[in-house]
């Protein structure tokens, strides 16, 4: 089971690494290419990076190791609900118990949208015939411009 | 588990809508195969050559995805009208047309991942195209694979369908039109799709207004139940303090400037990589500055009718704690009281702007895979022809790999893409500086990157975990982490070499950055490659019309009065709009005096930019060659 913070690290982690793959295809076609390769680290530059580097590294670890040794507190959300102890939320939800009667009452729900077919005929109807217009027209003007290029 | 699908009926006539624009989409983006097999600019930039209102009506499209509803619902539902802020981010759009997407959009690069390689010189430019584009082409599937799964669970709650075929389904059906026309069907379908969620969104939110009783009645309600205060965007808990569940005057200070200095960099927000694509594939740097302005200007005119039509749920609804179910207000007020025949286009808006999100992100995937790792770094010598086989096979590979995180590993897409918005703090500032200063170099920007990962971590999860910081409100994590990663990428920056001063000079006269480029500038100024432009007072002063090619290159006062008066027009037009639809007086001055500020601002700027353009185009064949060979690897 992954928890809510495993998953945002796998996440990241899983980002991160293929960047990083990236950016290691970037360094061998640079080695390959370009022959001089650049100095670009002074030696103090490459003491500080190694030492911040190193720091962070030492950082990292000691801060997983405490909060490994944290209490863990009660799962909220959806781990909650993973774990059974949440009664679980549809991501499209019902409406509330007391919304119930009102949408019964929207015409929706209680059928009266039958007596309003002409809006729902008009309007999409219009749009459609638009948007179909526009797409015509669109690829005249486009093709014609391709057929003068060729 | 009581969902929709019992409270929705669908009737033949709303199946029939349905079918005829799903239909419709597809075809729409298939018919134009036979421009985008033409070549690789053609599969990615629909040729270079789009009028302003195309690529604008994307740059909304792109703005709008399946689950903006969802999250600007929920905003608007727990803060008010003041929650219309959090959205407010896409106002980067106000600024950038005047400077990021002027100076990008004159790179004349692909993608973000080829401008890294223009703007900055040697290894480093070149480590940062690696990381971009891999990060780019990876994060395109997380979201494909993000914005799928939601797909998947509307589906199941609208259809019954099975999750697995909720997941594919859509998404493969908007890749038959990516796979066959590339970035010109993205391009049309987008347009089409654009103008359809528009109108739908501006029916359902006035078809909600209507039901809740019409705005006075709405204020009524509001003011009886105590609630008077959610109308107003202005509405603060305090200037500022640490409790997360408060909003301060600072988190809209932070807002504010998060969005509007943002628009002078490059890559501040996601939303930078989807528009650059757009600013590349407009005709000239004017129709760039305006399609990136209208489209964001769009966006806002949404954020706006969303907004009350969600507080005309909370009127409906006002006691709702559960945030699923009040971030879902928005769709209820359209399944729940539009007639038969609505219904069915209000789902093929839905499905509009889902498929606006898959295309635009299957595309851009496989521009990064195609532009920057393969063409590139595999094989820089393929010809046309191979390259666009290369971005099929690219599309087909995310789509792929989009289903098998969306089908398997829906809980880290869903929990990365919060981690996308946290992750845009530590990285702000960097993307102005490598837009507005000189030396700031690679490994700054690099180091920025890596450094906030960790920095993020910390500050969201680790720490406050530990009990060693709070958890902090949103404009605190903002600041915090802005100075952590500033903490690691400025002494990177002074502890590593300039770039190559040939490379800048290069860059500088093509690009014409805004900013601290000052040694460079006198450097292209020595060599001949610029003119020097003499200050002179013209008349028609903040209005002229008559720039020449050079005047017009050169960062002026218009350029400062364009943006300030474009960031007014977009805060005044989004309260002002709102104000108008509750029918208040102050809304309709506002409304009137934002449009005005957008009439000035037009007037300043467009002469500038038609001169702009005109002397930037004869020049672009020669350019866009150098470009090419660049990306050979030949000098």
């Amino acid at each position: 089971m992954i928890t809510e913070s495993m998953g945002k690290i796998i996440g990241m982690a899983m980002a991160y690494a293929v960047s990083t793959l990236g950016l290691l295809l970037a360094y061998y076609n640079y080695r390959k290419r370009i022959v001089k390769a650049d100095k670009v680290f002074t030696r103090t530059a490459w003491a500080v990076a190694a030492g911040t580097l190193g720091a962070l590294v030492v950082a990292v670890v000691v801060v997983v190791l405490l909060a490994n040794t944290k209490q863990p507190e009660a799962p909220v959300g959806l781990e909650a609900v993973d774990r059974g102890i949440a009664p679980e939320t549809p991501i499209v939800p019902a409406p509330a118990e007391t919304d119930i009667a009102a949408a019964r009452k929207a015409p929706a729900f209680a059928g009266d949208r039958k007596k309003l077919p002409v809006l729902g005929i008009v309007i999409p109807g219009a749009v459609f015939l638009f948007s179909t217009w526009i797409t015509w027209a669109l690829y005249r003007h486009f093709s014609k411009k391709l057929e003068g290029q060729t | 588990m009581e969902g929709l699908a019992k409270v929705v009926q669908f009737t033949p006539l709303d199946w029939a809508w349905i079918i005829l624009y799903i239909v419709l989409m597809i075809l729409c983006g298939v018919i134009f195969y036979r421009l985008g097999k033409r070549s690789e600019s053609d599969f990615f930039l629909a040729g270079r050559g789009l009028p302003w209102w195309l690529p604008a009506t994307s740059v909304y499209a792109t703005h709008t995805a399946t689950d903006t509803p969802m999250w600007i619902g929920g905003t608007i539902y727990r803060w008010g009208m003041r929650g219309i802020w959090y959205p407010f981010f896409s106002a980067w759009c106000a600024v950038s047309p005047f400077v990021s997407t002027r100076i990008f959009r004159r790179s004349l690069a692909m993608s973000q991942a080829e401008w890294q390689n223009l703007r900055f010189s040697g290894l480093g430019s070149e480590l940062l195209r690696g990381w971009l584009a891999g990060w780019q082409t990876f994060m395109n599937m997380f979201v494909l694979a993000w914005v799928s799964a939601a797909m998947g669970k509307v589906c199941f709650y609208l259809f019954g369908w099975p999750s697995w075929f909720g997941v594919t389904f859509f998404t493969s059906i908007c890749a038959i039109y990516v796979l066959t026309a590339g970035y010109w069907g993205v391009i049309m379908a987008d347009f089409q799709q654009g103008i359809i969620s528009f109108l739908v969104i501006t029916l359902v939110s006035l078809w909600g207004i209507t039901v809740a009783g019409g705005p006075t009645t709405m204020l009524d309600k509001l003011a009886d139940i105590g609630q008077g205060w959610r109308i107003n965007p202005f509405h603060f808990d305090a200037f500022w303090g640490l409790e997360g569940d408060k909003f301060y005057a600072l988190d809209l200070i932070t807002l504010m400037i998060m969005a509007i200095f943002g628009g002078i960099g490059m890559g501040n927000f996601i939303d930078w990589y989807p528009e650059a694509q757009r600013i590349q594939s407009a005709k000239s740097v004017r129709d760039a500055s305006w399609s990136i302005w209208s489209g964001g200007m769009a966006a806002m005119f949404r954020n706006s009718f969303w907004a009350v039509s969600i507080l005309a749920f909370f009127v409906l609804f006002p006691g709702i704690k559960d945030q699923r179910t009040y971030e879902f207000g928005w769709f209820r007020l359209g399944f729940d009281y539009m007639p038969a025949g609505l219904i069915g286009m209000f789902i093929a808006a839905i499905i509009a702007i889902h498929l606006s999100t898959i295309s635009t992100h299957l595309n851009l995937g496989a521009l990064y895979a195609t532009r920057d790792l393969y063409h590139h770094y595999v094989n820089p010598d393929a010809d046309e022809a191979k390259l666009v086989r290369v971005g099929r096979i690219s599309t087909l590979l995310l789509l792929v790999g989009s289903f098998v995180l969306g089908l398997s590993m829906q809980s880290i897409t869903q929990w990365l893409i919060f981690a996308l918005w946290l992750q845009a703090a530590g990285i702000w500032i960097p993307s102005i500086l490598q837009v507005i200063w000189w030396r700031f170099n690679a490994w700054a920007y690099l180091s920025s990157w890596i450094a906030n990962l960790a920095m993020s971590w910390l500050v969201v999860f680790v720490l406050p975990a530990l009990g060693i910081l709070p958890q902090l409100p949103d404009w605190a994590s903002f600041w915090l982490l802005a100075v952590l990663v500033g903490l690691v990428y400025i002494p990177v920056c002074f502890l590593t070499r300039p770039d190559d001063m040939d490379h800048l000079v290069k860059y500088y006269v093509q690009a014409r950055p805004v900013g601290f480029w000052g040694p460079v500038r006198k450097e292209a100024i020595r060599r001949g490659l610029i003119v020097e432009a003499k200050s002179t007072t013209h008349p028609g002063g903040l209005f002229r019309k008559d720039w020449t090619p050079e005047e017009a290159d050169e960062w002026t006062v218009h350029d400062v009065m364009a943006s300030v008066f474009s960031a007014l027009s977009y805060i005044l037009v989004a309260v002002g709009l709102a104000g108008t639809l509750f029918l208040r007086p102050w809304g309709v001055v506002t409304l009137i005096i934002g449009i005005a500020c957008g009439w000035v601002m037009y007037k300043i700027i467009d002469p500038k930019l038609k001169a702009m353009s005109v002397a930037f185009e004869a020049k672009q064949k020669d350019y866009i060659d150098r470009l090419d060979k660049t990306t050979r690897w030949e000098k």
